[in-house]
């Protein structure tokens, strides 16, 4: 069993200026699926992600406790930049550098971590990362404009390319599609499962109905803790807790 | 008629009063130093400064040489000392502004902006041009420094400060180390607002005359001797100013043409054609 589970997340609680916002989570992701976290805004979807790949190291104010392990290995012993290289993140907003081209967007974590050995060898990485965002057709004649020009769902796709770029192996996305409009994420969702052919993704959402669209477990976290947890069909069929009804109904 | 609130008719009268000021100022320094600076055309960039008229007679060249060379090399010092210092205090300020140490840095800074140049100057003074025994340009640069510092640190703390986090926080997110995503990735984002910083601060110092009275002196000749005394222009238009030769009249007024056309304006206005360029 355990070399099936890429990720296991241990009594983990973190605490933000003193106050309590993950009470203990534990959880374990298998590989190669989607896993989803659902929850209602503030309930530490997005605290628990940062955790993994320890964002919150450069905030003072925050405490982070318990154990995460990667494939097996205690991120909070790694090296933090190995570790952010091993797990991808998309953000709840497109974040790409504005000011770089997008070919430049997705060449800088390579070439960082000097993945690469020529210029060749780093054309085709960012040509195999754009195509994997489904976004090269529709920007492989103009690979120099900037990123700050694309469209919000562009934007984003590139963002999917930037992080897969470093082969990482697991992928957490923190609500990838609340910032774009129907047709994007529908794009993104499309885009996520196929994905999981390469890579584990790890995916927060505020809407239980894309978690049931695209991911193949589901947890549902309220208030910093794990109320339920298990595949999808399951959690959205037979939910065990009352409260995952409800949630799951759009009723909380 | 439409009646006007004397308040608003108040804030434009005033308004039309301040820039006429700003226009009669730099119309006198044009109106008096042009003529002066075509009058005398290229030698005035290549000559010495001649000595009063009343013991040697009419010079055979007069020049502003030292004063312009004077003024370049010493705000030039002045920045490859203020550059380094200043930018890592801004960066200092803006993403550790937790620390203790940026909080001081930021007082420090606010407060630098707001002392008498002159103080400076003085400051400079006791500790570099006493025990050394001397005047220099370095001791001038050293002094102009302490007053581009705080422009240059509070300029780059801001434009770091104006990076949303998220972008920061995606170079992060892609194992990038924090220095490497400061100095690489954000480079493009900063720097129209970094070298509007440096800009400005140039312009200040190259205006400056009171911190460079005590700290580095005066010379006839061009020297490129950074250890010895040098001329500047604004220390010129101070020195030749009170003069009561009409030839040091006027290279007082060519100064002023040089420093305020030549120098400070073309820095103030790269500096808003940096900004509007990159803003996006």
């Amino acid at each position: 069993m355990s070399s099936d589970i890429i990720l296991k997340i241990e009594k983990l609680k973190v605490k933000i200026s003193g106050k309590e916002i993950l009470k203990g989570i534990d959880l374990e992701v298998p590989r190669g699926s989607i896993f989803a976290i659902m929850g209602p805004s503030g309930s530490g979807k997005s605290t628990l992600l940062r955790a993994i790949n320890r964002l919150w190291d450069l905030y003072p104010d925050v405490e982070v406790e318990g154990k995460i392990l990667l494939e097996g290995r205690d991120v909070y012993q790694m090296d933090p930049h190995e570790l952010r290289k091993m797990v991808g993140m998309v953000f709840q907003r497109p974040n790409p550098f504005p000011h770089m081209s997008i070919f430049d967007n997705v060449a800088i974590g390579p070439k960082m971590h000097k993945m690469v050995k020529s210029k060749e060898e780093l054309e085709r990485l960012v040509e195999w990362s754009l195509k994997r965002a489904y976004l090269w057709d529709e920007v492989k004649d103009d690979l120099k404009r900037k990123a700050g020009r694309l469209s919000g769902g562009q934007q984003q796709r590139l963002c999917i390319a930037r992080a897969i770029a470093l082969k990482p192996k697991v992928l957490l996305m923190d609500e990838p599609t609340s910032a774009l409009d129907v047709v994007s994420t529908k794009r993104i969702e499309e885009n996520i499962v196929e994905l999981k052919k390469e890579f584990t993704v790890l995916i927060v959402t505020h809407n239980p109905q894309q978690a049931a669209r695209i991911s193949d477990y589901v947890a549902f976290i309220y208030d910093g803790k794990v109320v339920e947890v298990g595949p999808t069909s399951e959690i959205f069929t037979r939910p065990k807790h009352e409260l995952t009804e409800k949630y799951v109904l759009g009723k909380v | 008629m439409r009646k006007v609130h004397p308040g608003i008719l108040a804030i434009y009268l005033l308004s039309f009063l301040a820039l006429g000021l700003l226009l009669w100022v730099l119309g006198a320094i044009l109106v008096n130093g042009l003529p002066v600076v075509l009058h005398y055309g290229v030698q005035l960039f290549t000559a010495n400064i001649p000595p009063p008229v009343f013991f040697f007679g009419p010079p055979p060249e007069v020049g502003l040489a030292p004063a312009i060379v004077g003024t370049l090399m010493i705000v030039f010092i002045a920045l490859l000392i203020s550059f380094p210092i200043g930018f890592l205090a801004g960066v200092l300020i803006s993403e550790f502004y937790y620390t203790r140490l940026a909080k001081a840095a930021e007082h420090v800074a606010s407060l630098l902006v707001e002392v008498p140049t002159i103080a400076a100057g003085i400051a400079i003074y006791w500790l570099i041009v006493v025990p050394t025994q001397g005047f220099s340009a370095i001791a001038g640069s050293v002094a102009l420094s302490l007053i581009m510092i705080p422009y240059i640190a509070l300029y780059t703390a801001e434009a770091y400060r104006k990076v949303p986090k998220l972008i920061k926080e995606g170079g992060l997110a892609l194992g990038i180390p924090y220095s490497k995503v400061l100095f690489k990735i954000l480079r493009g984002l900063v720097a129209p607002g970094v070298i509007t910083g440096v800009l400005i601060a140039l312009a200040k110092a190259a205006g400056e005359a009171a911190p460079l009275l005590f700290t580095a002196g005066w010379s006839n000749k061009v020297s490129l001797d950074p250890f010895q005394p040098s001329a500047s222009l604004s220390v010129l238009i101070y020195k030749f100013g009170f003069s009561s030769q009409e030839l040091w009249l006027k290279l007082s007024w060519a100064a002023s043409f040089i420093l305020v056309f030549m120098i400070i304006l073309p820095l103030i206005i790269i500096s808003k054609l940096v900004v509007r360029k990159h803003e996006f």
